[in-house]
C-alpha cells in the first residue's frame, strides 16, 4: 500500500534528485530509488528475510533498500544503537533477520525456531521506531503500512506540501521525526536534504546550496545555531513554511520569519498519535503549541491536567508490550500522552510532563511551567529545572542555565528570583553548562540533567 | 565589607522578624524562620561565602544567628 504510493510518486519524475545528504553531498535520483526497491525486494524475497534492522543513521542509497522490505511485507526497525537488539532478534526468532550496523557492514540471521511465521493480520506492522524515552521507558511504537501512509497524508493536507517543495530534515531516520520527513518527501515526490546529524555549519550551507523550502526543526536546534551563527536568520531566505514542533518559537525567530513572509505553524505531538494540533500563526501569538485539528479530538483530564486524544493517526501498538499500550489508553479509546496542557479557545498549551513533576515538602511542582515563568520574566536564556533530592523536603529545585555568552552571576541571578519566586520554589543549586545533554529527538535528555546534579 | 555585615544584609533581606531576632535565640525552633526560609538562608549563604551546609543538620542542632555566624567564618 505504502510502498506502491511510493513507486507510483518516483515514477512520475525519475531525474529528479529525491534525497540528498548535506554532510557528504552526495545524492540519490528517484530513477535509483526504484532500480534500489527492486533489488531490495528481489534481496528479502530470496533470503526470505522478515526483519531488517538498521542501526544507527543508514546512508541515502540504504534508505531505500530499508524501507523496501515492506513489498514482502517485512519489518523496518531503525535503531539509535544496539540497545533492544537481544529483545528484537528473541521476540522474532521464527523470521530471519538482517541487520546493518553502524558502519555499514550486513549481518543475516537465519531464524532459529522452525515454525512457520503466520502473517495475517490485516495490518501487518512495517515500521518499529522505539522512542528516545523522555520519561526514562523506550516503548516500540509499531506502524502499519497504511497507518503510515495515513500519516503521511495528514502532513502533507496541514502544511499544504507538494512535489514543488525542498524539504530540510534534521532528524535520525530511528526518530519519528526523520521517518516523516522521508516519508512525506518521497510521496510528493520531493527532494530531501538531509543535514544528520545535525550541524550548524552545514545548515547554513545548505540552505543556501539547496534552498528548502519547507522543515520541521527541533527547538534545541535552532537554538544552537542562533548561538553559533550570527546571521542564522538569513539562512530562512527560500523558506515559504517552517513547522516548531512541541515547542513555540521565540518572538525574534517569529518576527523575522513573519516579515519575510514566512509561514510558522505551530504545532503540538507525539511518535504515538502524530500532529495533535496545529495552527499557522500570523501575528505574534504567545506560547501555545497549534490549534484543534479536525479530525482529531483532545481533551484534558481534569484530575491531572493529561492531554487525552483521540485520532485516526494513532500508532497500532507498543512492540512486545500489550499491557502497557492497554494502559496507555482510557476506557472510552483516548491515548493518555504523559503530557500536561490545557486548551483555552481553540488552542492547545503545552505545561509539562506527567513523569517530570515533583514534590517540594507538600508542594508539587511542574518543572515546564517554572521554566517558562524564570525565562520569559528575567532571563533569556535557557532553563532546565530538576529535582535535587533533599531528606528534609524530598527534593529541592535544581536550575541549570545555558551560558549565552553574557557573564553570568549566581548571586546576582539568585537576588533576582528571591522578587520573582515564592520561597519554596528558590533553587537550592544553580549550576550554568555550557552545553545540554540531548535524546537522539534532539530535547534535552532530563534524566542526564536530573542525574549529573544529585551526583548520581 | 566584612562578612558579619554580609550575613547581617542576608537576615534583613529574608525577613524583619529575622533581622531583629536575638543573636542566641533558636530561629527555627521559636518560628522566627519556617523550614524554607531555612532554605532560603542556607542557599543564600552557600552561593555568597561558598561553603556547604548540610540543612538537616543545621535544623537539629537548635541553629541561632550567632551559630550562623561561626559557621561562615
Amino acid at each position: 500500500m505504502l510502498l506502491n504510493a511510493l513507486q507510483h510518486s518516483a515514477k512520475i519524475n525519475p531525474k529528479k534528485i529525491a534525497i540528498i545528504d548535506a554532510h557528504s553531498k552526495i545524492k540519490v535520483t528517484y530513477d535509483e530509488i526504484i532500480q534500489i526497491f527492486n533489488a531490495g525486494k528481489g534481496y528479502y524475497v530470496d533470503k526470505a528475510v522478515g526483519i531488517v534492522i538498521s542501526i544507527g543513521e543508514p546512508t541515502i542509497h540504504d534508505l531505500p533498500f530499508l524501507i523496501s522490505i515492506g513489498q514482502s511485507d517485512g519489518v523496518w526497525i531503525p535503531l539509535a544503537d544496539d540497545d533492544h537488539i537481544k529483545e528484537i532478534v528473541h521476540f522474532f526468532s521464527n523470521e530471519n533477520i538482517l541487520i546493518i550496523e553502524k558502519n555499514g557492514d550486513r549481518k543475516y540471521l537465519k531464524k532459529s525456531k522452525k515454525e512457520k511465521t503466520t502473517k495475517q493480520e490485516i495490518n501487518p506492522p512495517f515500521l518499529i521506531t522505539f522512542s528516545s524515552g523522555t520519561t526514562g521507558v523506550a516503548k516500540g511504537i509499531i506502524l502499519s503500512q497504511s497507518k503510515k501512509l495515513e500519516r503521511i497524508k495528514q502532513s502533507i493536507s496541514l502544511f499544504g506540501l507538494t512535489g514543488k517543495d525542498t524539504i530540510i530534515s534534521n532528524s535520525p531516520i530511528y526518530h519519528s521525526m526523520g521517518q516523516k520527513l522521508l516519508f512525506t518527501s518521497l510521496k510528493l515526490g520531493a527532494t530531501l536534504v538531509r543535514n544528520v546529524p545535525f550541524s550548524p555549519a552545514v545548515w547554513m550551507d545548505a540552505c543556501q546550496t539547496y534552498q528548502p523550502s519547507f522543515g520541521i526543526p527541533v527547538s534545541t536546534q535552532m537554538a544552537l545555531l542562533k548561538e553559533t551563527k550570527e546571521n542564522y536568520l538569513a539562512s530562512f531566505f527560500s523558506f515559504r513554511a517552517i513547522v516548531m514542533s512541541s515547542a513555540s518559537a521565540s518572538i525574534e525567530f517569529k518576527k523575522h520569519l513573519l516579515k519575510q513572509k514566512i509561514d510558522i505553524w505551530e504545532t503540538f505531538g507525539c511518535s504515538e498519535a502524530a500532529f495533535i494540533s496545529a495552527s499557522k500563526i500570523t501575528v505574534e501569538e504567545n506560547d501555545h503549541v497549534g490549534g484543534l485539528i479536525d479530525d482529531v479530538e483532545i481533551k484534558i483530564n481534569s484530575e491531572n491536567s493529561e492531554i487525552l486524544v483521540k485520532t485516526p493517526y494513532l500508532c497500532d501498538g507498543y512492540f512486545n508490550g500489550r499491557k502497557t499500550w492497554e494502559s496507555a489508553l482510557t476506557s472510552d479509546k483516548f491515548f493518555k500522552t504523559g503530557d500536561i496542557g490545557e486548551i483555552r479557545g481553540k488552542k492547545l498549551f503545552f505545561r509539562g510532563r506527567l513523569g517530570l513533576e515533583f514534590l517540594i515538602g507538600p508542594y508539587k511542582v511542574n518543572p515546564i511551567e517554572l521554566e517558562f515563568v524564570v525565562k520569559n520574566t528575567i532571563l533569556n536564556s535557557e532553563v532546565v529545572i530538576v529535582p535535587v533530592e533533599n531528606s528534609f523536603f524530598s527534593n529541592t529545585i535544581g536550575m541549570y542555565l545555558k551560558k549565552n555568552g553574557q557573564a553570568c552571576n549566581e548571586v546576582e541571578l539568585y537576588d533576582d528570583l528571591k522578587n520573582l519566586l515564592p520561597k519554596h520554589l528558590l533553587p537550592t543549586k544553580i549550576k550554568i553548562i555550557e552545553s545540554w545533554p540531548l535524546l537522539p529527538n534532539g530535547k534535552i535528555d532530563r534524566q542526564r540533567l536530573i542525574q549529573r546534579m544529585n551526583n548520581k | 565589607m566584612t562578612k558579619n555585615e554580609q550575613l547581617n544584609i542576608i537576615f534583613s533581606d529574608l525577613s524583619k522578624e529575622l533581622d531583629n531576632a536575638d543573636e542566641d535565640i533558636p530561629l527555627y525552633e521559636n518560628q522566627i524562620i519556617d523550614s524554607f526560609d531555612v532554605l532560603r538562608l542556607v542557599t543564600e549563604i552557600e552561593l555568597v561565602f561558598d561553603i556547604k551546609i548540610d540543612i538537616t543538620d543545621l535544623l537539629k542542632n537548635n541553629f541561632s544567628k550567632l551559630s550562623l555566624r561561626l559557621l561562615i567564618e
